[in-house]
């Protein structure tokens, strides 16, 4: 009997000490990879401007009364140029277009937070599962990968929207099915690397139960250059999204989506030509700060850039 | 050639410092050397010595944006840290050629091995691409390929084969003074015999003079006049091969010779020397030996050294010698 | 090595069937067919006999096996916009979209390349850094806002270059600079990285010591291997490219194949669209195929591999 009580202590102990050493690995590289990000000037100038921009998104809704000055015309105030009263001017119904931009933040947010999440669902999951088992599994996976890949994701994008309609859903599923090819690819190789790397043998070869070795092991490390190709996808997906929406395949009006504004803005370029600079201007903010946080994190993932 | 000189290559008081973000390597620090035509002299020391950055060096080859070169070098009387880009091209490949340490990644990969070997002649001779290519077909069957395989790429040939086109490349122009940085390093043992025997038939011939970089005693008393001995940045014992092996002076090339595995005698412990060759960003004061050194004494730590002849041609950068009498054990062994 | 171009080929009908399948799939599920738009005043009746006539109740593969069946014989239906046949009118207003292509891709290795070696050279210097955010900035613009922004400057206020159509030469330029900024911005940072790779390899160093001058050692032996994966990087650009072309198009009146398909996709003329996109999927399968093959006759390695010249002395990987 003490025989018993010792050896279930003993087994305790052992999980007990696993799971500290599971928490500290992923504490630990997760305060590494803060600081080498922190490092990049131009990493975190771009995560100051995202949190603006969401933190912006978040307060509009409280602020902003969609009915009053989103989406009512005001005939009086049509075409007015930038100015003190309207910063961004007023567009062809007399609708500011500084609060329609602020308001149309979360469109392409959710958008392009939405699709790459459709993306990772489908085609990270399939790339892991394809490079862990490899066989016939990989076989079909990649074929299929292989099949979707020379389609253009923007005329995918375009199929996807014209089958089932226009709407946010609809543009969330097409641009995230459009991406998934390439996050199966990138999730499948990250996955083979990983699994030949002699710790994997070690893990093995010390008795760890399989889906311990995919947690612990190939997991963290597989997952580096997926997180990087999530965070630029976001970036893709906003301008994709808004060039959809600007060939009039995305948001349907009068929804303030920025590439939409682009496209209303469009006809009157000769002589209110204001009206497609900020929308564009306001795409390519949001894009680069995404842009600036990937490069920031790709560079703070790499091995060869370590000492 | 300037003839009235008797040396074909002479360093003369060379120091190369790196400029890095750690702070200042001193890779190089103030070595002499002198070849005559014909030579053979060997350069031994551990890895990070500095027999590396002398070898490029003599080409003038050190990457200028980090490595500061100071002092002579003459080839053939001509003082190469004076030359123009266009001289400097010119002498490379035909008065002083380098073989690399690494065969594998020596070779362009997308170019034929006849290409790379008729560039050098076409570069220096002047001659026509085919006529190039006839003669570049040559020194492979010097160097022991079949001519036809010019037309191959480097990732078709296996290592050994490899050093061999990277020497027909160094030679393709009877060069004159043959730099080889550890050139059989990296191949096995069987073949290491086949390319230093290669290189000796081309000295035969050619009356080449030849720098041997290596880490291996044995090779240097199979091939070598002369030894040179590098720690540090240093040369600290410099002879024929006679005097250093035979007559060592230095308590480091002692050491070196007394790590050696004995084949005759195995139940003896393996002999390392203690401690590991200071950071070159971080030189001791004084000898740089001395914190390794079985002889040190409080002055070690604290004197420059200087160059001394015992003989005519045996020079060792010891200040113990300047005791009378001193010897180390290794001292001599007829 | 023609055995493997031949196999390539083959193994691109497969592809293709299964590309041009998802397809006709995908459109089909677009709600409303044929009958609602040509015989809209018909009975519900009598427009589910028309149906049944005109084969349009039969599962979605046999219909796409007729549908396959009669394009290998030229005719992929008659677009209701046009009148013609959609087959025609396609490769009509392909020579645009690939004038575009061509052009956009010569502007962006005329900036790239270039800028990427020099960055690659002088790592942190001025031009190092400047490519960078030029790579940068590239990539977050969205195209269709950069080609309004350029018409706004050079054709409404300076009133230099033509926003519209085909009319003269200078009307590809606007288009051309707005497709291949962003490639630009992509390939110059493949450049760089490319060239940084290889500028350290030892073989430069060989080259160097047989007395090759330092500019054929950067532009001849670094940058043939350099451009390797560089060429593979322009080759798999053609796709997102041909995307891109579609919004381009839009934004400058190109008559081009992107174009088209907004067009009938806001004409509602379905055979137009499901041809027009077929076809350039298609087309885009094809080209990828032809880079691969031509990736391994620029790099011997790969067309050892490919034509089974391995030899008994070679050591494979180290």
């Amino acid at each position: 009997m003490d025989n018993k009580i010792i050896s279930s202590q003993s087994d305790d102990s052992n999980e007990m000490h696993s799971q500290q050493e599971e928490e500290v690995s992923s504490v630990s590289y997760l305060a590494e990879l803060w600081r080498d990000f922190r490092k990049n000037k131009g990493a975190v100038l771009g995560l100051i401007i995202l949190c603006l921009i969401i933190a912006t998104a978040i307060v509009s809704t409280f602020l902003i009364d969609y009915e009053t000055q989103i989406v009512e015309m005001n005939i009086s105030e049509m075409f007015q140029k930038p100015s003190l009263k309207h910063w961004c001017g007023t567009d062809n119904f007399g609708r500011d277009i500084f609060l329609r931009l602020i308001y149309g933040t979360r469109y392409s947010l959710l958008i392009g937070v939405c699709s790459v999440m459709f993306s990772l669902l489908i085609g990270t999951t399939l790339g892991i599962l394809a490079g862990y088992y490899g066989g016939v599994l990989e076989q079909v996976i990649m074929r299929i990968s292989d099949v979707f890949s020379p389609i253009p994701s923007m005329l995918l994008a375009v199929c996807l929207t014209t089958a089932f309609g226009q709407g946010m859903v609809v543009l969330m599923a097409a641009i995230g099915v459009a991406a998934a090819p390439a996050f199966a690819q990138v999730a499948r190789a990250s996955v083979l690397t990983v699994r030949e790397q002699e710790y994997i043998e070690a893990a093995k070869a010390s008795g760890s139960k399989e889906y311990r070795i995919i947690l612990r092991h190939v997991l963290p490390n597989a997952l580096s250059p997926v997180l990087v190709q999530a965070t630029l996808q976001v970036a893709n997906a906003i301008v994709a999204a808004s060039g959809l929406s600007f060939l009039g395949l995305g948001v349907p009006t009068p929804m303030p989506e920025w590439g939409a504004m682009l496209s209303e803005g469009r006809a009157f370029i000769r002589d209110y030509s204001y009206m497609t600079l900020f929308p564009g201007l306001a795409i390519m903010i949001t894009v680069l700060a995404i842009n600036m946080i990937g490069d920031g994190l790709r560079d703070a993932m790499d091995p060869k850039l370590k000492r | 050639m300037n003839g009235s000189n008797e040396y074909i290559l002479e360093i003369k008081n060379l120091t190369v410092n790196y400029d890095t973000e750690y702070g200042l390597v001193r890779a190089v620090n103030g070595i002499n050397i002198v070849m005559r035509e014909q030579e053979a002299l060997g350069l031994v020391g551990e890895t990070g010595a500095g027999k590396t950055t002398t070898a490029l060096a003599s080409l003038r080859m050190v990457p200028e944006a980090v490595g500061k070169v100071e002092g002579q070098i003459l080839v053939g009387g001509k003082n190469i840290m004076e030359m123009s880009d266009r001289e400097l091209e010119n002498m490379r490949g035909k008065n002083i050629s380098m073989i690399f340490q690494d065969p594998m990644t020596a070779l362009n990969p997308v170019l034929t091995i006849g290409r790379q070997i008729a560039e050098s002649i076409q570069i220096h001779e002047h001659v026509d691409k085919k006529t190039a290519m006839e003669r570049a077909k040559d020194m492979l069957e010097i160097v022991g390929i079949h001519r036809d395989r010019a037309q191959d790429y480097p990732h078709q040939l296996s290592g050994g084969m490899k050093q061999r086109v990277v020497i027909a490349i160094a030679l393709a122009c009877h060069t004159q003074i043959l730099i080889a940085d550890e050139p059989t390093t990296a191949l096995d043992v069987t073949i290491q015999a086949q390319v230093l025997e290669l290189i000796k038939e081309y000295r035969n011939k050619y009356k080449t003079a030849m720098l041997m970089i290596t880490h291996d005693l044995g090779i240097v008393a199979e091939v070598c006049d002369k030894v040179a001995v590098m720690y540090a940045g240093n040369i600290v014992e410099y002879g024929t091969l006679d005097e250093v092996f035979n007559h060592t002076l230095h308590p480091y090339t002692e050491g070196l010779f007394s790590s050696l595995p004995n084949i005759k005698n195995r139940t003896k412990r393996l002999n390392p020397i203690p401690g590991a060759m200071p950071d070159p960003s971080k030189l001791p004061e004084g000898c740089v030996f001395a914190p390794r050194c079985a002889y040190a004494t409080q002055a070690c730590f604290q004197t420059d050294q200087e160059n001394r002849f015992i003989t005519d041609t045996h020079m060792v950068r010891c200040s113990r010698y300047q005791e009378s009498g001193f010897k180390i054990n290794r001292g001599n062994t007829k | 090595m023609i055995r493997y171009v031949i196999k390539r080929f083959l193994l691109l009908i497969p592809i293709l069937l299964a590309v041009s399948f998802i397809v006709y799939f995908i459109i089909d599920l677009t709600p409303g067919d044929a009958v609602d738009a040509h015989y809209s005043e018909l009975s519900t009746e009598e427009k589910d006999e028309m149906r049944e006539k005109m084969g349009l109740n039969d599962p979605v593969i046999i219909r796409y096996g007729r549908y396959i069946w009669g394009a290998l014989h030229g005719d992929m239906g008659e677009s209701t916009t046009y009148h013609e046949d959609a087959i025609k009118v396609y490769f009509a207003r392909l020579p645009a979209t690939l004038e575009l292509a061509f052009w956009g891709i010569l502007v962006a290795m005329l900036i790239a390349i270039p800028f990427g070696i020099l960055a690659a050279r002088k790592q942190n210097s001025l031009i190092d850094n400047a490519s960078m955010l030029f790579g940068l900035f590239g990539l977050s613009i969205p195209n269709f806002w950069l080609g309004l922004m350029l018409i706004i400057m050079f054709s409404l206020n300076l009133k230099l270059l033509p926003s519209n159509g085909n009319e003269s030469w200078t009307s590809i330029i606007l288009p051309a600079i707005t497709i291949g900024t962003s490639q630009a911005a992509l390939l110059i940072r493949t450049t760089r990285s490319s060239m940084l790779e290889v500028i350290r390899q030892d073989y430069l160093n060989t080259a160097r010591g047989k007395g090759v001058r330092e500019r054929s050692v950067i532009y001849q032996h670094a940058l043939s291997n350099a451009l390797i994966p560089i060429i593979t990087a322009v080759g798999s650009q053609f796709t997102a490219s041909l995307g891109g072309a579609v919004i381009t198009e839009s934004v400058f009146a190109w008559p081009g194949v992107g174009r088209l398909i907004i067009d009938s996709i806001n004409t509602r003329d379905e055979v137009m669209v499901v041809s027009a996109i077929m076809l350039t999927t298609m087309f885009s399968s094809i080209v990828i195929v032809v880079v691969d093959i031509l990736y391994a006759f620029v790099d011997p390695r790969i067309k050892a591999r490919y034509s089974g010249k391995s030899n008994a002395f070679a050591k494979k990987g180290r």
